[in-house]
């Protein structure tokens, strides 16, 4: 409905396949970034006739909106799906995103661009609410209508009882979920333009390929207009259920539409080519009606910056993976200079966010440039003197959690935005840097956006959904006189206006309007405005695909961000204000004179059966047998159960199985484990205790019976979202018999570990390619009965990726890991995890040392291998080059052993890279001897190496 | 298959080498009489005998899938079809399993019973129009038609199907030959129902068509909305609504509309119609009864979910079930509740009344049997 979707949530991955996605991070918790529990909510559950409402009561007001359109979109859903839910839908809320993301209904981190989720383990949907009522109606909206199609699906299959066939494909998911919750918008408009005329739209038969992107929703909702449009809504629903019908959903689209996949996309293509191509005839591209600035990667937020006689924009790009606010010239183009970095954001615990998609940047005359950014609970301000490139000021504020769109007044002294209170609602602010003061300008629950004061600082223009065609989610521009806080209509109609920003002589505000089919930039002349109620306003873009975030320069020329070809650019057009003078007269819309009073609406009208309190309950996660199978120990079956509550704070762990061999072990060989983790605090615990006994084999120890029964007890706690420092204690007794030895003992074991663990890592496709990964662990192992083992253990494990340009990397790894005492424990190496070229744990010793090299570089962009009877496109292979060397060792190191190589990765879907790797095995003996120099060994003979997993 | 033989049956299987049919006790009763969905080719859904409420549950019978649509009663017997593609026979006194039909295939099939035939019609595959003379066990006729659409009509001798590719067909009952075909240009949207001397059918997105009974088209009918239930005939009229709820009543003759009548909710399931009353259930929680002369609306009652059954209308109630999981009977004079049964999963299909036993099947994969005490 609104443009601002497209910026907040183009990196989105709104529905849980796609953030739930097995995280790439190969041993989560050996490295890993921290989900952080700020706050402890007091949950309260709403009942109504359809939903348990979950919220907590600082959000009634939202909660009471969102369970009413809950409600209401229930009874559309139903509806259309001739389908009914029939249990209580769980509907967590959460007031602001920043909460959203300290939910552990899903473990792995949510990302900005997430808008909420469905999970289908418990059922759950989970939506915070951003400030736009409307924005969290619409999410409300897409994932009740996954519950309704994941139910409907559910169900043709279960009546046929088909139970490992397939679902509809997620194109279709997303893309209903995206139509039958926004419709047909703006955004969605811009972006299939675009596809379109730039030739890069995906038809059904090559989805797969963008599958869980961005675009992939926005083609799968132009495939559900499409459907709707030529076919009728009624087979988007036949086409659920026919979904038993055959396999592959192209025979369902057959057998329901009489055009398979292929069929359809000669349809459809024809279709969008006939209805855009025209576009051009009135409309332009952006950079054939202005300059462009920047070529790689999302350049978006400009704004304006002189420093003597060099004209400079500051920006925010992503451009390297991670968000960053750059500087570069305006003329940087004609002498090739690099944009430079200002504040590098999402690796330090300063500048955790610098809210790419959500918040824009300002820069006063006096070069000081004011950015938000999240840093632990809430968001601050931070004033940074561009030439020194310091911070010189950082604000926090207590009543605001997410602060947006910092704006200067003209003489730098105040600063305006809009920041997002505990209770989700998004007001107006003004900061007075002198008095060090804040104050609130607008108070209720409308979503006051991109606010910009007057040069002669009386007049606050700004964006918000509080006029009377916000109930049906239009953002319009209003004035506030700042002497009496009165607000008037600037702008009023059928569309959405953002981000007004004052030409510095005050006679025009420059703003982003859809009113002609996607986001272009206006010019309002608010000069001679006074108390008139029309405004003069004209188109002074005509981009087909759109132009957000206008920007004045000084010399009141326009800095733009057009959307063209898939990317986010900066544009630089001079003299706007002629182009108002040109051509046509000017557009005016009609105002209303006040503004009419409007509330949400809440409960009315639906059935609340009762609230109370949040109690843990709990129930099923995930129960499985688990069947291994191994060489040495044969077959053995066992299983694992995992419970939980609704809200994913309380977990606990159940395993069982028998490792008996006879009648007579049964009872001694029984496993069994139980562990509780609490993620409610900021400080994570686990407990449990186990009982392990059976037959063991290892290289070390050979042959061996162990019984083991003890507990333990785990702290984890996260100092930033970066690092955490952990702590394990571990008690048990273990009896241990020998078989080729003869040996036995007993012992009563104590260890106690204490780690500390960093990761900025930035991924790419095959595995981390900018920032650091660190864990290093301490712990002594110690048996307090009689003193039988006794040793010290000490892991390091160091990665750096250097950046060598935007493909490539370096990436360095230093690992060692020491046990050192009486029966220390012995580690494994070789294999493709660490020293390649090895077979898979073949060195061990109680002592371990590694040091590997890797230079990572694409290597084919595509490629097509032909069959007869078809073609198979492989994307993204990378290559690497690599040198490994290191070695296990119990009492002294006699060899380094290494390989060096090269390899091929393939990302399989993102859930699984294929690596392979060929190389030579060299080993360099006696390096420690004093005397002979080390003696250098290749190999002659070349390895070859299969691996599925993730490069170090 | 022992028993089958010393109690002196034919045992099907042992004459045929694919074996369609296991009984493992008692014979099928050749007494013949029109019998499927709806209870004629009309497809009125209407019974002139009605059971004495409450009725007590007296067996459920465990499927192997969900049930398709249509169950068939005739004498002792209970014909199941099952989504996964099996069918049972069961018996009426107990439910207890009589025989078990063995076809290929995992697709459903549409039963119909014909005198001594049973129909079976499935939507793909190989040799899915097929005839089995039941006292025999054999396979009379089998024919590959191509795709088709939900259930078989049967008149007189011949077996009307409306085929996916767009195409109204007729085959000989006797030996499944095709006897006459017409173009309808689009996809079938109905089953076909009988009435009037005409056959009717929908097509997609919203019209309605009549045939003569050598399938020349007579007259064309369009609605607003999208038709998804098969036409009711009665007396002369048509009657059908749309999922944009808005229900018709069609002079059989010409086509034109003897009354029209719009309701809040969507309609996916057939109606029940009888010498005055018209009754059927929709998307918006509702069952409404019509009379059948001007279409003014007699009564309304609401349940706790869309409906998912289409109704049975007996001499003094009306059963129908709803995706609450409840089947309800109501009584036709006022529309009030006068029994009610709650199952594990939502009701489907249509209930159907034999020899004063009510029956109808259920998502939780169960056929339930209801008598009076
Ligand atoms: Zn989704």
């Amino acid at each position: 409905m609104h443009r601002r979707k497209a910026l907040r949530r183009l990196l989105i991955g709104l529905c849980a396949a796609v953030i739930l996605q097995p995280c790439a991070a190969s041993g989560q918790y050996y490295f890993g970034r921290n989900k952080i529990i700020y706050h402890h909510f007091d949950w309260r559950i709403l009942q109504t006739e359809h939903f348990e409402i979950y919220y907590y009561p600082e959000m009634r007001e939202l909660a009471e909106i969102g369970a009413r359109y809950a409600e209401e979109s229930y009874a559309a859903l139903e509806r259309k799906f001739n389908h009914n839910i029939d249990r209580r839908i769980p509907l967590i809320f959460y007031a602001t995103h920043a909460h959203f993301q300290e939910t552990n209904t899903v473990s792995s981190l949510i990302p900005e661009g997430v808008g909420g989720f469905f999970e289908f383990l418990k059922g759950r949907v989970v939506v915070p609410a951003n400030g736009s009522i409307s924005q969290f109606k619409q999410v409300i909206r897409h994932e009740l209508v996954h519950v309704f199609t994941h139910s409907k699906v559910e169900g043709v299959l279960r009546d046929h009882k088909l139970m490992n066939h397939p679902q509809p494909p997620l194109w279709f998911m997303e893309g209903l979920a995206e139509y039958w919750s926004a419709g047909w918008d703006s955004e969605a408009e811009m972006f299939i333009r675009d596809a379109v005329l730039n030739h890069y739209l995906f038809p059904l038969a090559q989805m797969h390929q963008i599958s869980g992107s961005f675009l992939m929703y926005k083609e799968g909702q132009a495939v559900m207009k499409y459907i709707a449009e030529n076919w009728g809504e009624d087979k988007i629903l036949q086409l659920m259920e026919n979904c038993w019908t055959s396999k592959l959903f192209s025979e369902v689209m057959k057998r329901t539409l009489g055009v398979d996949y292929r069929g359809f996309d000669e349809k459809w293509l024809y279709h969008l080519k006939k209805e855009k191509y025209p576009l051009l005839e009135t409309g332009d591209a952006a950079r054939m009606i202005s300059r462009k600035l920047t070529r790689h990667g999302i350049n978006i937020k400009p704004a304006y910056y002189s420093c003597g006689d060099s004209q400079n924009v500051v920006f925010i790009s992503n451009r390297t993976g991670y968000s960053n606010i750059y500087r570069t010239a305006l003329n940087a183009a004609e002498h090739k200079t690099k944009p430079e970095i200002l504040v590098a954001g999402e690796r330090s615990p300063e500048f955790e966010s610098i809210h790419l998609l959500n918040s824009s940047i300002d820069v006063n005359e006096a070069g000081e440039l004011a950015f938000v950014s999240k840093s632990g609970e809430s968001d601050r301000l931070y004033v940074m003197d561009i030439e020194e490139k310091r911070i010189i000021e950082t604000y926090a504020f207590d009543e605001v959690i997410s602060l947006f769109s910092p704006s200067w007044s003209a003489d730098g002294q105040r600063l305006v935005f809009s920041g997002l209170a505990f209770n989700g609602r998004c007001d107006l602010y003004s900061f007075d840097r002198t008095t060090q003061q804040l104050t609130q300008l607008t108070d209720d629950a409308f979503d006051d956006r991109d606010p910009a004061l007057s040069p002669d600082g009386r007049f606050l223009a700004f964006s918000s959904d509080r006029g009377v065609r916000g109930q049906s989610g239009d953002y319009h521009l209003f004035l506030m006189n700042l002497h009496d806080k009165r607000i008037r209509y600037l702008t009023h109609g059928a569309f959405n206006d953002h981000t007004p920003r004052w030409s510095p002589d005050g006679r025009f505000l420059a703003f982003t309007s859809d009113r002609s089919g996607t986001s272009n930039l206006w010019l309002a002349r608010v000069q001679e405005l006074g108390d008139s109620l029309s405004l003069p306003l004209k188109q002074i873009t005509h981009i087909v695909t759109g132009a957000l975030d206008p920007a004045w320069t000084r010399q009141g020329d326009l800095l733009f961000t057009g959307f063209e070809n898939f990317g986010y650019h900066l544009h630089w057009l001079e003299n706007p204000a002629a182009l108002f003078d040109r051509g046509p007269s000017a557009e005016q819309d009609s105002l209303p004179q006040r503004i009419a009073s409007w509330t949400h609406q809440r409960l009315d009208g639906i059935n609340t059966i009762k609230e109370f309190q949040y109690k843990p309950k709990y129930n099923l996660d995930i129960a499985q047998s688990q069947i291994t199978q191994d060489p040495i120990f044969g077959t053995s079956g066992g299983a694992q159960l995992v419970v939980s509550d609704m809200l994913g704070n309380y977990q606990y762990f159940f395993l069982f199985s028998n490792s008996a061999r006879s009648q007579s072990e049964l009872l001694s060989s029984f496993n069994v484990a139980v562990s509780r983790t609490d993620l409610s605090r900021r400080i994570n615990s686990a407990i449990g205790g186990y009982h392990f006994a059976g037959r063991y084999y290892n290289r070390y120890d050979e042959w061996f019976w162990e019984r083991r029964v003890g507990g333990f007890g785990a702290l984890s706690y996260p100092l930033s979202k970066f690092s955490r420092s952990e702590a394990s204690f571990n008690l048990r007794y273990s009896d241990k018999e020998w078989y080729g030895r003869g040996y036995r003992r007993q012992a009563l074991l104590a260890s106690q570990f204490f780690s500390f663990i960093h990761d900025n890592s930035l991924w790419g496709s095959s595995g981390p390619v900018d920032g650091q990964r660190m864990n290093l662990t301490l712990g002594y192992t110690l048996d307090v009965a009689n003193s039988n083992v006794n040793f010290v253990s000490l892991l390091f494990d160091y990665r750096r990726y250097f950046r060598v340009s935007q493909q490539i990397t370096h990436a360095v790894r230093l690992w060692t890991q020491i046990n050192n005492g009486r029966e220390a424990t012995p580690f494994y190496m070789g294999g493709s995890w660490d020293l390649r070229g090895y077979r898979f744990w073949r060195l061990w010793g109680t002592k371990l040392a590694l040091v590997s090299n890797e230079l990572r570089f694409p290597f084919i962009d595509r490629f097509i291998v032909h069959f007869p009877f078809g073609g198979v496109a492989f994307n993204g292979l990378r290559g690497a080059l690599f040198v490994d060397a290191g070695n296990a060792w119990d009492r002294q190191l006699e060899q380094v052993l290494g390989s060096t190589g090269f390899g091929i990765r393939m990302n399989l879907g993102g859930l699984l890279l294929l690596r392979l790797d060929f190389g030579r095995k060299f080993a360099i003996t006696e390096p420690n001897s004093f005397y002979r120099p080390a003696s250098w060994n290749m190999e002659k003979k070349w390895f070859t190496q299969f691996f599925f997993g993730w490069d170090f | 298959m022992k028993r089958a033989l010393s109690t002196g049956w034919i045992a099907f299987g042992l004459l045929f080498s694919c074996r369609p049919l296991t009984v493992q006790q008692e014979a099928f009763d050749p007494s013949s009489a029109w019998l499927q969905h709806g209870g004629n080719p009309g497809r009125s859904a209407s019974i002139s005998s009605a059971p004495a409420w409450p009725l007590e549950l007296k067996w459920t019978y465990r499927t192997s899938a969900t049930a398709m649509p249509t169950l068939l009663a005739k004498g002792q017997r209970v014909y199941v079809s099952m989504m996964d593609g099996r069918q049972v026979v069961l018996r009426l006194q107990d439910g207890k399993k009589l025989a078990r039909i063995r076809l290929p295939a995992n697709t459903p099939y549409a039963l119909m019973l014909a005198g001594e035939k049973l129909v079976l019609l499935r939507g793909q595959g190989e040799n899915n129009l097929q005839s089995c003379h039941l006292p025999t066990g054999r396979f009379d006729w089998r024919r590959t038609i191509g795709p088709c659409q939900g259930e078989p009509l049967l008149v007189g001798s011949r077996i009307y199907v409306a085929r996916s590719a767009g195409t109204l067909s007729a085959y000989a009952l006797e030996d499944g030959r095709e006897l006459c075909s017409v173009a309808l240009h689009k996809p079938p949207a109905s089953t076909p129902s009988f009435g009037h001397g005409r056959i009717i059918l929908a097509v997609e997105p919203a019209e309605m068509r009549a045939f003569t009974l050598d399938l020349q088209p007579e007259w064309a009918f369009t609605a607003e909305g999208i038709i998804r239930s098969a036409p009711v005939c009665r007396d002369s009229v048509l009657y059908f609504g749309t999922t944009a709820g808005t229900f018709y009543a069609l002079q059989m003759r010409d086509g034109s509309v003897k009354w029209r009548q719009q309701v809040s909710g969507g309609l996916y399931q057939a109606a029940a119609v009888d010498d005055s009353l018209v009754v059927f259930g929709c998307t918006d929680h509702h069952v409404y009864a019509l009379t059948t002369a001007t279409g003014r609306l007699r009564w309304r009652f609401a349940t706790a979910a869309p409906i998912s059954t289409s109704p049975l209308l007996c001499a003094d109630a009306v059963v129908i079930g709803s995706m609450d999981k409840t089947l309800y009977a109501i009584s036709r004079q006022r529309g009030r509740q006068v029994w009610s049964f709650t199952a594990q999963g939502r009701w489907r299909g249509g209930p159907i009344l034999a020899q004063n036993h009510l029956l109808c099947a259920a998502e939780d994969d169960r056929i339930y049997c209801f008598a009076s005490p």
